[in-house]
């Protein structure tokens, strides 16, 4: 009898709460991004941002303070589980047909961890992510920067970078808008420069460029079986490309 | 046909090799539970040290003493080793060392059947347990989660190994579970209703159901993953259009009644080990055995509780919320039953009850954390955290709790040797504090946002200083452990001589010598009372205050109050004592077949490619001898006179 009443008095209360979890709140005005899981990092996608317009970036997801976030989740390859713990609760990201959606609404400005939360492979651990919820303003600013691409570097350490870039196959797997790399296999690195971690939220990405410096120097090492290959580029290689990267935000 | 005379050995004292061979070919559940038991101890040490591996990997941020291939592939088999091989085995121990007692039998229904189930389980343990020789062992957690199985994802030999190994072992526990529903409906002594049987042996009934219907679930599941990985199929390939969504289903309607497997056992020893400690009768006995029931069908209605986060929608999250908490009644209904058993009880906090109360403390903790993840709203934010690595440790490592609560109790009639209590009571505070510290501040982690199955985490999360206390406590589990091995040595060696009712037991067991001979019961004994021994010791209405110690009866002697026409009544039964026993001949069949079937089943992992490890088309060829030996082995089988 007594554990009967127990669970009842727990019961009760959770079923409207399972679906108020279900429906977002405000559903027009939502910003609405998408999610894409890869073995082991994460791609963000504002689709119509613009009209006729998408942004794409990975591994920091920029949203406006206040307003209600609807992301649609998908996976690459196996299954991964979206979790920003101070925002929301954790969805699975299923690859296939099956596409989940998770809302959530970020109350204060700042930069909140995220994870993933289903083992995903060997590297399930290294699989972190940024959410930095910015003003509206701001949000509306960043946007803008966005959806033009940042210019080409004309001279210096940074166009030997740019170069490089290309001859030593970079561009094959990774995009860098308004270049000939349109690589889709590994994280769109068109905001590099801007972004707040390397490698999936593992390093952090410092003004003078030591987090991209390892990172490029030798990703094995900081991340074991990454799907990016470490290449034997000397240093000055690796330091102008950084200096290249930089330049992208 | 072996007869008394030859299985209590008249003839000189035979060699080594002859004792081993008796070991092999023997069909006694006795021995077979024997075997159970240092098998399964031997992988508690093992899944031990990977536990004590993952704690040393864990203790500091950013560790780097194992690589992250080697950490998943050892938090996976400390998984599958301390569910399917220590739990589990623990429960092939048990049932075969205590049922047929228990009940009055002689062996169990299908005596070859059972020592081909042990056999079935070792060389299945080895199978789960070899890809460690190819440096491939299962590395996709004991969850095995698809499409992370799938081959183009995961060309390594690990999830075959994963795959054919938990197949063999299913077979064990189908086996074992038709073996013992049969022993239990046939083998009860003349008298013994269902409702006289002994708690455990309810349990252990329970629980073989549960393995009969839950386990070929797992089996249809690992024949798709080995198709997908074999033959090309595409059971859980997302690219042609599976939804792999559909393993989770399959492997949690296995899964989660595992679990139940996994407890009903537990509790069963706790039923026992309570009266007997306190002098009373098991307080709501049938509430107990019902809620048992009430659990195991259940049990089949929770699964998807442990996928609120794949988005089944809210309508499935609640009603499979509402089964969840459903369960917390009549565990809850068993809880306050044991609390009413020891209420006014003449408690003897001898090694066993310590032990069981604290699967009491734990499972309590555990259950409740289990609520608090049927909570939908709150499962979002607790689910794959370090909170429910804690919840299951609670419930799950907590069995151990009621194991060593069953070897301490169970070990006297065995040994006929008592454990000293000194070291019992050490054992048992180094392992209850060791698992508190351990387990306890997970849940703090888990609730402060720590995800779980990950090889490594930041500095600078507040993570630090619990995660190194954790693996520093984990060592005190490790000591208790090692203070057990001490006792168990030194009981045997020089135990005192603990008699054949040392805890003035209430069941069966009790009645006969320790260690029980080949045959168990001279002569079956009418049951005519549910604590039938007790009831021959103080009367049928045997409580403390009629029954002071100087009223005790001689073991032997029948109790004139109850035993009225206790012979008498039950013609045809008890074959007289001596010459007339019929114990069922040694075979070297079910070894044959056990093995036979085994051999196949490496032989498909075989199969993988060369590159990876396996052998090819070549692995055909282990396949087919592997299918030749078994079908040898149940040709002689078969044909072979059962004595």
């Amino acid at each position: 009898m007594i554990p009967t009443l127990i669970v009842a008095a727990i019961v009760v209360p959770s079923v409207p709460a399972i679906f108020s979890f279900a429906h977002p709140p405000d559903e027009a005005g939502a910003l609405r991004v998408e999610v894409v899981g890869h073995q082991w990092w994460w791609e963000f996608r504002y689709p119509n941002i613009a009209p006729g317009r998408t942004i794409t970036v990975a591994n920091d997801l920029r949203i406006p303070v206040g307003r209600t976030v609807i992301a649609q989740l998908t996976s690459a390859d196996v299954i991964h589980s979206f979790w920003v713990p101070k925002l929301s609760g954790k969805v699975d990201v299923i690859p296939g047909r099956q596409v989940n959606q998770i809302w959530f609404n970020a109350r204060e400005p700042g930069e909140y961890y995220g994870w993933c939360a289903e083992f995903c492979g060997v590297q399930h651990a290294q699989m972190r992510f940024r959410v930095t919820a910015v003003s509206p303003a701001e949000f509306e600013a960043w946007v803008r920067a966005r959806l033009s691409p940042p210019p080409e570097p004309k001279e210096g350490l940074a166009r030997q970078g740019f170069e490089l870039f290309g001859s030593r196959g970079c561009g094959g797997c990774h995009t860098i808008e308004g270049t000939p790399y349109q690589g889709k296999v590994g994280p769109n690195l068109t905001n590099i420069g801007e972004r707040p971690t390397v490698g999936a939220g593992i390093l952090p990405n410092d003004p003078d460029g030591q987090g991209l410096f390892r990172w490029i120097k030798d990703p094995q090492a900081v991340k074991p079986l990454t799907k990016m290959p470490t290449l034997g580029l000397s240093d000055d290689d690796v330091r102008a490309i950084v200096a290249y990267l930089k330049t992208l935000r | 046909m072996a007869t008394l005379g030859r299985a209590v050995g008249v003839t000189p004292r035979p060699s080594f090799w002859a004792y081993l061979w008796s070991w092999i070919t023997t069909v006694d559940h006795k021995r077979i539970g024997i075997m159970y038991g240092v098998t399964t101890f031997a992988y508690l040490i093992i899944g031990g040290l990977e536990a004590l591996l993952i704690r040393l990997q864990l203790s500091r941020p950013e560790n780097t003493f194992l690589d992250p291939e080697t950490y998943n592939q050892i938090f996976t088999t400390h998984g599958l080793t301390m569910i399917f091989l220590v739990v589990m085995g623990f429960n092939g121990t048990l049932f075969n060392l205590v049922v047929p007692l228990q009940i009055g039998a002689r062996d169990v229904a299908y005596p070859r059947l059972n020592a081909f189930s042990y056999w079935m389980f070792l060389f299945g343990s080895l199978v789960l347990n070899l890809g460690w020789l190819w440096g491939h062992a299962p590395d996709v957690g004991w969850f095995g989660y698809a499409p992370l199985t799938e081959v183009n994802i995961n060309p390594g030999l690990g999830p075959d190994f994963y795959v054919m190994g938990l197949q063999a072992l299913g077979i064990s526990s189908v086996a074992a579970g038709l073996n013992f529903v049969a022993t239990v409906i046939n083998h009860r002594a003349p008298g013994m209703s269902l409702f006289r049987m002994p708690v455990f042996t309810w349990m252990a009934f329970i629980t073989s159901f549960l393995m009969i219907f839950a386990l070929p679930v797992l089996a249809i599941a690992l024949i798709e993953v080995m198709f997908d990985r074999l033959f090309g199929t595409n059971f859980f390939n997302p690219a042609a259009g599976a939804n792999p969504i559909l393993w989770q289903h399959l492997f949690w309607i296995f899964g989660h009644p595992e679990v139940y497997i996994l407890v009903l056992p537990a509790m069963g020893v706790i039923s026992e080990v309570l009266p007997v400690f306190s002098r009373k009768p098991l307080f709501g006995y049938p509430f107990i055995v019902f809620s048992g029931i009430f659990i195991a069908l259940l049990s089949y209605g929770v699964w998807a509780h442990h996928m609120f986060a794949t988005g089944l929608g809210p309508v499935a999250n609640t009603v499979f919320g509402i089964t969840t908490m459903l369960i917390g009644i009549p565990t809850g209904v068993k809880i306050f039953n044991w609390l009413a058993t020891l209420w006014r009880g003449e408690l003897k906090l001898k090694t066993p009850m310590l032990f069981a109360l604290a699967f009491i403390a734990v499972f309590t903790v555990g259950g409740i954390s289990g609520v608090m993840h049927a909570t939908v709203p709150s499962d979002y934010q607790q689910t794959d955290t370090y909170f429910v690595v804690a919840h299951f440790h609670y419930v799950v490592a907590g069995i151990v709790f009621a194991i060593f609560a069953g070897i301490y109790y169970w070990w006297p009639k065995y040994t006929n040797r008592l454990l000293d209590e000194g070291l019992g009571k050490l054992h048992f505070w180094l392992f209850f504090l060791g698992f508190n510290l351990t387990f306890g501040p997970m849940h703090l982690l888990g609730l402060w946002g720590m995800p779980r199955r990950q090889y490594t985490y930041p500095a600078g999360l507040g993570w630090d200083f619990w995660n190194a206390f954790e693996s520093a406590s984990a060592f005190l589990m490790a000591l208790g452990t090692l203070v057990f091995v001490i006792n168990a040595v030194k009981s045997l060696r020089s135990g005192a001589p603990a008699g054949n009712d040392p805890w003035d037991g209430r069941t069966l067991e009790w009645m006969i010598p320790s260690p029980p001979p080949a045959y168990n019961f001279a002569e079956i004994p009418a049951v005519s009372h549910r604590d039938e021994f007790w009831a021959r010791k103080y009367g049928a209405h045997g409580e403390r205050a009629q029954a002071p110690a100087a009223s005790r009866r001689p073991l032997s002697g029948h109790n004139p109050g109850d035993g009225d026409g206790y012979a008498s009544d039950n013609p045809g039964h008890g074959d007289g004592h001596g010459t007339h026993i019929h114990l069922p001949n040694p075979s070297y069949y079910p070894l044959i077949v056990a093995f036979g079937i085994a051999l196949g089943m490496f032989g498909a992992v075989m199969l993988r490619p060369v590159e990876v490890g396996g052998l090819g088309p070549l692995g055909w060829a282990l396949v087919g001898l592997g299918a030749l030996i078994t079908v040898f082995g149940s040709y002689g089988w078969s044909f072979e006179p059962a004595g």
